[in-house]
């Protein structure tokens, strides 16, 4: 009965949190207040960084209108290169994307992956990004915690 | 004698029903619509142009460029668009092959007034504006820079964030293709300018100030000392006013000669962007290296 009633104070743990990701090795995570959900960074300031946004309504879940509507804005909204998009899904097998821009920052070069997973309750986005000569270093560890998300 | 009459009655017949008849019944069946347009509408429009430079231009602005040319000097487009313009002939008649050898000459006429047809025919400026995401801006201006005089244009204007290059009007799609491969288009407005009208225009004026110029100077030679004086007065004045026709032509023939291709590397402007539907999502405006590399104030 002990056993029962820890195997679900676990899963009701499991259950509250908005968010599950690794942060791997050369990344220190912060302690997040604001927006962010986790941030995590390298010393060479290659940031991950997840925020979750609370969705209700029909279509909440529908990967082609956040593809659209997160293209634009960074786009048209911010002038963001669209370098490449892939298709991405979660550790929980949640189908997500994931668009990897490209945009001058005082001249210079930064990367920066937008990743993102609509359930349809919330939606997680995960951001990283960095100067360009560091972030393609960091890259392999920046794809491993993202694919390590859990969003249910 | 009546067998005379007779041969020569056949004779007429026969001159009537072979010969003479055919050049009022040919036409229709063996002119092709291509030779019918070069061979009897250029004459009329030559006349019509030599009569009345004033009327409303004709729809062969190629010709008439070249007549300005032989006519009136510095009013003539720069030298590689005619040049270009027979390429294109060229090209366009190398491009009907040998397949079509049983009627050549047809295939020919046809290629010719494709290249006089009125879409060619109107003297357009063509402009482009492109909007490119700001990454590598630097690598891209040079890219850019280097379509132009590559393709045979050059470089009007360049700074940090925004690059205007001219380029020959017949290379203008080829550039612009070429132009968007080199970044991530967010925008793109491509314009055509119609100036037939002002171009014919400003060409019967010269012509007319010219003639004007050229009476006063016959006058000048037979006039009286005090009459010389006036003359030479609105000598200067015609003089002064070709000047500044010529000037406005030989603009107008540069930019429809070399089309203008302007990238910019910058966001969307704010009031461009606002016009978009806004979703109500205000943490969409949040997203970007900025917040997410700001490690010190959350």
């Amino acid at each position: 009965m002990k056993t029962m009633k820890k195997l679900l104070f676990v899963l009701l743990l499991i259950g509250c949190k908005p968010v599950d990701i690794k942060t791997a090795p050369g990344f220190l995570q912060l302690k997040e207040e604001g927006s962010y959900a986790y941030r995590a960074t390298t010393p060479e300031r290659v940031v991950v960084a997840v925020r979750v946004e609370d969705m209700e309504g029909d279509g909440s879940d529908d990967l082609s209108f956040w593809t659209r509507a997160l293209t634009l804005q960074m786009r048209d909204g911010n002038g963001y290169a669209l370098l490449e998009t892939h298709d991405v899904q979660s550790l929980d097998g949640v189908k997500g994307k994931q668009l990897r821009f490209g945009h001058d920052e005082d001249g210079k070069p930064f990367s920066y992956w937008l990743t993102f997973f609509p359930t349809g309750k919330k939606l997680v986005l995960v951001e990283a990004g960095g100067m360009k000569p560091q972030f393609d270093a960091a890259a392999s560890s920046v794809q491993w915690m993202i694919q390590s998300v859990r969003v249910r | 004698m009546r067998f005379g009459i007779a041969f020569l009655g056949l004779g007429l017949v026969l001159l009537v029903a072979c010969g003479g008849a055919a050049p009022e019944s040919a036409p229709p069946t063996t002119v092709t619509p291509g030779g019918a347009a070069r061979g009897e509408v250029a004459p009329q429009d030559e006349a019509r142009f030599a009569s009345d430079v004033a009327s409303p231009p004709p729809p062969r602005p190629q010709r008439q460029i070249d007549r300005d040319s032989d006519g009136t000097g510095d009013a003539k487009p720069p030298a590689d668009l005619k040049k270009r313009e027979v390429d294109k002939t060229v090209a366009t008649n190398d491009a009907a092959g040998s397949g079509t050898q049983s009627t050549g000459t047809t295939s020919t006429t046809n290629n010719a007034v494709a290249v006089d047809s009125p879409h060619d025919a109107q003297m357009l400026i063509y402009t482009a504006h492109v909007t490119m995401s700001v990454y590598q801006v630097s690598p891209a201006l040079d890219a850019i820079e280097g379509i132009a005089r590559g393709m045979g244009g050059y470089l009007e204007s360049r700074n940090d964030t925004q690059i205007q290059i001219r380029i020959p009007r017949s290379r203008f799609d080829e550039a612009l293709h070429k132009v968007e491969a080199s970044g991530d288009v967010i925008h793109r407005d491509v314009s055509a300018q119609d100036v037939t009208d002002a171009y014919f225009d400003i060409e019967a004026r010269l012509k007319n100030a010219r003639a004007v110029r050229d009476r006063m100077q016959a006058l000048l030679e037979k006039a009286a000392v005090k009459e010389a004086i006036d003359i030479q007065k609105e000598l200067e004045r015609v003089t002064g006013e070709i000047e500044v026709l010529e000037g406005k032509l030989k603009l107008l023939s540069n930019k429809i000669a070399y089309s203008t291709i302007e990238v910019s590397f910058q966001p969307r402007a704010s009031a461009a962007v606002q016009l978009m539907p806004r979703l109500p999502f205000p943490w969409l405006g949040e997203l970007g290296l900025p917040k997410l590399l700001n490690l010190e104030s959350r």
